[in-house]
């Protein structure tokens, strides 16, 4: 189960890697342009012949440079599509969760109800929530913005396995029985994220961070038994073949930090109104709780309506 | 000579002009993996036309965009030489004497970013050009009128606050080197929008009857190609578009094309050597009245950058054209703040809308010939005025009228621009534009309710001529309370030749007293 775990989690980094790869030098790139933030490759023809001095800065396609720093102007595009207006927008969507945890290190692991005897079960969870916010977009160049957001995340995962567990029979013996364990965490966050927004002819990509602070916390897990036979020792009369628990994670971190890593696709509905459906990934860089190792990475599809303050 | 409508170079162009793809492959240098078509010796047409630097006018950095209103003592272009506030600016000059004067900055049309490619208008009044930065993304098309002069020197014209043309025109992506039609109902602009043809194209948007532009639309595919097409320039008569394109078999780099629709066949034609060359040529332009060429080259021999030059003689037949100056003055006689439409009355189009000089309520129209106008002036506060002029498909040479307004207040009395046949008194199609405008002013203007009069000359029966005259007051208002006018806020009076506001002993005095008026009678 642990080395399922971290591979999973080494996929997920690879992933990640490779999404930094792309965006890093891109947006180095543009950075490094500075004050003069554009990349966009010569446009044969009026550029390219252009005199030294001339049109674009006498854009030279024969240099084969291929990030080559340029202004849009009258005469050549820049292809990119950032406003330089602030925006202001609205958001919502649904996320996925993916949870890891690795009991054999825990100290207060996220389970609730009586573990003892059990096989680690808990390694990984995951689950589908929603979310709602508003952005706050204050543009730097045509290419660069720094996008402020706030939102209200619902967050959820779970899993079940199987678990050898106490049961009494009828007869009042009692063995080993299996058991299936349901459970599922729920977290309600309030958060902030800041972010770079880099954008381009139609889309737009987004890196920054965010802090989240748990507003509430819910963990429910239903025990079931298997078998004919086996009934839950502690259930009394009449014997019970499933229980079920519920109650807060356990001393849940007060800030919870991700990296942040998105995309989205720009589509201008009129004068001021934006729409993006937009992919981001809050992957967390700290412990959820107490429990080492338990961390999320929110994946999350937002529909976004943008709102130019022209 | 490699054919650009090939459908190899059509995929080639839609990967590389992919953006992240060109910049991930390296593919973006389209000259390099992409030929232009290119022609060659006696493929090259050999025209006598003259190419001559304007000196006065270039420097050694950038000087192209050349706009001349009908007043040719004036030039408006862009130009990246020393003095601009921006990567380009728009700069203005006027003839001193047998050259131009030393260029001054159009201040109040510039800012920090790279403006200019500009058309103005023929009477001078209004102005088109691209800007960059302050729009909907990348470069927007703008739009300024002539302000108040004031104590503004002669050589400097005084323009207002540009403003965005707006998202129906704009749009998110480049949309740069606008040309307005000397009529006013099309602006032609150059854009790498998404739905053309690959890489920057020729569009054109029409204006509406409200006076926004409509969607724009893309030249088509016979002026487009997979290529650039740049630059685009409406001849005054309306019946030759030049444009830039490197797609289109020429010399090489950008060559100036003229597109021109004859017996319904429209054909692209390669303006040859010397107006192109090797290098780059583009904004090819003309003058208001069409009698001047003006083209913006990198080629060798210049002062540096693109240089402007003027070309002789025209390398198109611009036909006759009507020009109509005015005046529009209040109830007062003062000069005033108006707009002057113009209408095609036959096909019921909106053409043009024109300002007026807010300090002398002058305005300056091109028509061109074959067209049934109605020119109509409107201002804030006042009644609407329309007038009719029909300018001759066969019209033989350049020709000037007058046509002066004076608006009335909201309680005056109009004359509608209403069309009847002969002793009938049903509505002419022609009459639409003015009872449209009567409509939208009653809906704007609620509380007022009309008197519709009609009248005639002082031929034939008089009973017969004060019952056509009501008739055709009841026509007006059954086309109004159609339009969702209450019938009691209109009243109908016919008045048969008993009101004459000329002599009845000349046609032309006839023709004015056969007429319908409207009448603001009483606020309700």
């Amino acid at each position: 189960m642990i080395g399922c775990a971290k591979r999973l989690q080494l996929i997920r980094l690879r992933g990640i890697a490779a999404i930094m790869a792309i965006w890093l030098p891109l947006g180095a790139a543009v950075l490094s342009a500075q004050p003069t933030y554009y990349v966009s490759i010569a446009t044969p023809g009026m550029a390219a012949q252009s005199a030294p001095g001339g049109i674009s800065g006498g854009g030279d396609t024969a240099s084969g440079i291929p990030f080559r720093p340029t202004t849009g102007d009258v005469l050549t595009p820049n292809s990119r599509r950032n406003t330089p207006n602030l925006k202001i927008g609205i958001r919502a969507g649904i996320n996925r969760t993916s949870y890891t945890n690795d009991r054999y290190l825990n100290n207060v692991p996220l389970d609730v109800g009586d573990v003892s005897g059990e096989t680690d079960i808990y390694t990984s969870a995951a689950g589908f929530g929603y979310q709602f916010g508003g952005d706050f977009e204050y543009p730097l160049n045509q290419a660069l913005s720094l996008l402020f957001t706030a939102q209200y995340d619902h967050i959820s995962f779970g899993d079940e396995g199987s678990v050898q567990e106490p049961c009494i029979h009828s007869d009042g013996s009692q063995s080993l029985g299996t058991s299936i364990h349901d459970w599922r965490a729920n977290i309600n966050y309030l958060k902030i994220a800041a972010s770079a927004k880099l954008t381009f002819s139609s889309w737009y990509i987004t890196a920054g961070l965010t802090g989240e602070h748990p507003l509430s916390t819910s963990l429910t897990r239903t025990r079931r038994l298997g078998g004919q036979d086996c009934f839950y020792p502690e259930s009394g009369t009449p014997l019970k073949r499933a229980i079920e628990e519920s109650g807060e994670i356990p001393s849940p971190s007060g800030l919870h930090y991700s990296i942040r890593l998105g995309g989205g696709i720009v589509y201008q509905l009129n004068d001021h109104l934006q729409f993006s459906p937009e992919l981001t990934l809050d992957y967390g860089f700290n412990r959820i709780n107490k429990s080492p190792n338990s961390d999320i990475g929110v994946y999350g599809i937002s529909a976004i309506l943008r709102y130019d303050l022209r | 000579m490699k054919n650009p409508n090939d459908i190899g170079l059509r995929v080639a162009m839609i990967l590389c002009g992919g953006g992240l793809l060109a910049l991930l492959t390296g593919c973006g240098s389209t000259a390099a993996s992409v030929s232009s078509p290119i022609l060659e010796g006696s493929e090259i047409k050999q025209t006598k036309a003259t190419i001559t630097p304007i000196d006065a006018l270039n420097s050694p950095q950038d000087d192209f965009g050349a706009t001349m209103p009908l007043d040719t003592t004036f030039i408006f272009f862009s130009s990246s030489r020393n003095g601009t506030i921006g990567p380009h600016s728009l700069f203005q000059s006027r003839m001193a004497g047998a050259t131009w004067g030393t260029p001054t900055l159009a201040v109040e049309l510039n800012n920090a970013h790279s403006n200019g490619t500009a058309s103005i208008t023929p009477g001078g009044e209004s102005i088109y050009f691209a800007g960059h930065e302050f729009g909907f993304g990348d470069c927007d098309l703008y739009r300024a009128d002539i302000g108040p002069r004031g104590a503004i020197a002669q050589e400097i014209v005084p323009w207002s606050i540009p403003t965005n043309l707006g998202f129906q025109v704009n749009g998110s992506y480049w949309d740069s080197q606008p040309c307005i039609s000397a009529d006013g109902s099309v602006l032609y602009f150059s854009s790498n929008r998404p739905g053309g043809f690959g890489n920057r194209d020729i569009w054109a948007c029409r204006r509406k009857r409200d006076g926004t532009w409509d969607s724009p639309i893309n030249a088509g595919e016979l002026i487009n190609t997979p290529f650039d097409e740049v630059s685009p320039w409406l001849a005054p008569d309306g019946q030759t578009l030049f444009f830039s394109s490197n797609g289109h078999p020429g010399i090489g780099g950008f060559d100036v094309f003229s597109a021109a629709t004859i017996s319904g066949v429209t054909a692209v034609t390669h303006l040859g050597a010397p107006i192109n060359s090797t290098a780059d040529e583009i904004c090819f332009s003309l003058s208001a009245d069409g009698r001047r060429a003006f083209l913006s080259s990198n080629r060798s021999g210049g002062k540096g950058g693109y240089d402007l030059y003027s070309v002789f003689p025209v390398p198109t037949t611009v036909d006759p054209l009507m020009v109509v100056r005015g005046s529009v003055i209040g109830g007062e006689g003062k000069p005033m703040v108006a707009t002057v439409e113009v209408t095609d009355l036959t096909s019921e189009t909106a053409l043009g809308s024109f300002a007026t000089d807010p300090e002398t309520g002058k305005y300056t129209l091109v028509l061109p010939r074959g067209v049934n106008y109605a020119i109509t002036a409107e201002a804030s506060g006042y009644l609407f005025n329309s007038r009719q002029i029909v300018v001759a498909r066969d019209l033989e040479r350049d020709s000037s009228r007058t046509l002066d307004f004076t608006l009335q207040p909201i309680n005056g009395v109009i004359r509608l621009l209403v069309f009847f046949k002969s002793n009938e008194s049903n509505l002419q199609k022609e009459s639409t534009n003015d009872l449209d405008r009567a409509v939208r002013f009653m809906n704007a203007n609620p509380d007022i309710s009309v008197e519709i009069a009609g009248h005639t000359d002082n031929t034939g029966d008089a009973q017969a001529a004060l019952m056509l005259s009501k008739q055709r007051a009841q026509a007006v208002k059954s086309y109004l309370v159609g339009n969702r006018i209450k019938a009691e806020r209109i009243t109908v009076s016919g008045y048969g030749s008993a009101q004459p506001i000329s002599s009845n002993d000349t046609e032309e005095g006839r023709t004015m007293n056969r007429r319908v008026e409207m009448r603001v009678i009483a606020p309700k």
